[in-house]
């Protein structure tokens, strides 16, 4: 059981009575404690797919699994519990205080108040919401970045192994999506929790997910792969094209430095220095800045090499799959 | 001649205030038991309609239709049946409350958003859990709008109850229309009706304001 991957799809597909066909049979798995973006434009089934995960849309055909179980053996109301679900409008209930829309699943599940009261002070500080400040408001009384965090801390209160997530960042100014992104990504990794994720932009699915699932119109999944395997070999000119023309870039973005490429570290006066740890893009933007035309690597202030044009080259190079 | 029939009289109020009491006891009963009958009616209509859309249009137009009827034309025809009895009177004022309060409950839980439905179903609440805990306190506000327009038309309505004799203040003005045109007995008794109604939305307004604390400080 533990070795079965925490949601798998197969072959799954929706077709409703009028023959419109949402999404065509398609596959896929995500690791347990992994994030997969399903991306693609308007239209492509990306939604319903995920939909289908929590029975809010019951699959025409196919098998999907969490931990191994059939899902339709499942009572749905009872699977949706053991699911966690953020939206884009964030459907927080504008009748309830922050702290009774996060107690909401634990309400469901009849824990007792005590541990209930305990869990939402927890979710909230988690989200870096004051529950003393913010736990007695109404929705309305919060600003969007604040109710989107509400959101995360709901579905996560009744520790859902499985959390499913709508355009969940789409609703807020780009200044707070990028911070709301960073501090769900690393509290994702601190929980553990296995993360279906719904996002039209491609950029957010590259930084936050594991595995992408690019879709195309109609409901076909042109692939299923890692970020880096994405945007260095895309697998049809649909997803090269919907990755867009900077994907060599946002490739950079992904890619640590290459320390056996580079050349002896030599001690040139003026050059900049990044950490051994630093992506590529951040590498090659000291890169073009640099007076030298060269950076200097180090780990914890020893020099290990330096990077220049050529290297950043060939690492990209090295990193294009056979085709 | 308004020397010796005036309109407004203090000293009618204070030589009849046992009668004002008592109409006003009959009056306000009427409109509570009507308004109590519709809402008995109409809440579990509502619900029908939501399980069964497709029963929506008929509910709401059967509701209509009944609200064309004159009201002087009903109390004849329920006369009949309940005979001279405050029932008749309650009966016919629930008619009419009838369309309004179905179309509020409608009315308020289709306005709440599509958003809180589908997290509230995709977080596992049941069709039951959905209906209590977010539906009907978020048409709550609807719902109380149709109950205070309701209430302030059923208090003036409950005066045609004059004709079979339980119209609380419509019996006073009735009877003073008899009496030779008894100004002060008609305007005292025209003056209560608009009062109670007054007092009555008032107090609406404070039990929505009780009720509905998350729509304070928009």
């Amino acid at each position: 059981m533990t070795d079965a991957p925490a949601i798998s799809l197969h072959d799954v597909a929706k077709t409703y009575p009028d023959g419109t066909v949402a999404v065509h049979e398609l596959s896929f798995e995500v690791p347990r404690g992994r994030i997969a973006a399903l991306v693609g434009p308007s239209g492509c089934g990306k939604t319903t797919t995920m939909r289908m995960i929590n029975r809010l849309i019951e699959p025409t055909s196919g098998e999907i699994r969490i931990d191994g179980s059939d899902i339709m053996a499942a009572d749905p109301v009872e699977l949706r519990r053991q699911v966690g679900y953020v939206i884009q409008q964030v459907g927080l209930f504008p009748h309830r205080t922050i702290s009774e829309n996060v107690a909401t699943v634990c309400d469901l599940n009849g824990w007792d108040s005590a541990r209930t009261g305990t869990r939402v002070g927890e979710m909230l500080e988690l989200v870096g919401l004051d529950p003393s400040t913010y736990g007695e408001r109404y929705p309305h009384q919060l600003s969007g970045g604040q109710r989107q965090r509400v959101g995360v801390a709901r579905a996560l209160a009744a520790d859902p192994p499985v959390l499913l997530m709508d355009e969940p960042f789409g609703a807020v100014d780009p200044v707070a999506r990028a911070r709301l992104q960073e501090q769900f990504f690393a509290l994702q990794r601190q929980l553990g929790t296995t993360v279906v994720l719904v996002t039209h932009d491609i950029d957010e699915a590259v930084l936050l997910g594991d595995r992408l699932a690019v879709m195309r119109e109609g409901g076909f999944l042109d692939q299923y792969a890692e970020p880096g395997t994405i945007l260095g070999s895309p697998a049809t000119p649909f997803v090269a094209d919907f990755v867009g023309a900077d994907r060599t870039i946002k490739r950079l973005a992904l890619t640590p430095i290459d320390v056996s490429l580079l050349s002896g570290p030599q001690d040139i006066p003026g050059q900049p220095s990044v950490h051994a740890d630093t992506r590529m893009r951040e590498a090659l933007v000291a890169l073009f800045d640099s007076p030298t035309g060269t950076v200097l690597v180090t780990r914890d202030g020893t020099p290990l090499g330096t990077l220049t044009m050529d290297a950043v080259h060939r690492a990209m190079a090295a990193q294009e799959p056979a085709a | 001649m308004n020397s010796d029939n005036p309109w407004l009289s203090w000293s009618y109020v204070q030589d009849h205030w046992r009668e004002l009491i008592e109409a006003g006891v009959e009056h306000l009963g009427i409109t509570v038991a009507a308004i109590a009958l519709a809402c008995a009616l109409a809440v579990p209509l509502a619900l029908l309609a939501r399980r069964y859309p497709s029963l929506s249009g008929s509910i709401i137009g059967i509701s209509g239709v009944l609200y064309t009827i004159p009201s002087l034309a009903l109390i004849s025809v329920l006369w009949p049946v309940f005979g001279l009895s405050p029932l008749t009177v309650v009966v016919a004022l629930a008619v009419y409350a009838l369309l309004v309060m179905v179309r509020a409950v409608l009315v308020g839980l289709s306005e709440v958003p599509t958003g809180t439905v589908d997290a509230a179903v995709g977080m596992g609440m049941s069709d039951r859990e959905l209906l209590w805990r977010v539906q009907a306190p978020l048409a709550l506000p609807t719902v109380l709008a149709g109950l205070r327009i309701v209430t302030v038309s059923t208090v003036g309505m409950v005066t045609v109850g004059a004709l079979v004799g339980y119209g609380g203040y419509g019996s006073m003005i009735l009877a003073g229309l008899y009496e030779n045109a008894y100004h002060a007995k008609i305007a005292t008794a025209t003056i209560c009706v608009v009062l109670l109604a007054l007092v009555l939305d008032a107090l609406l307004l404070l039990l929505e304001r009780q009720v509905t604390p998350w729509t304070r400080g928009r």
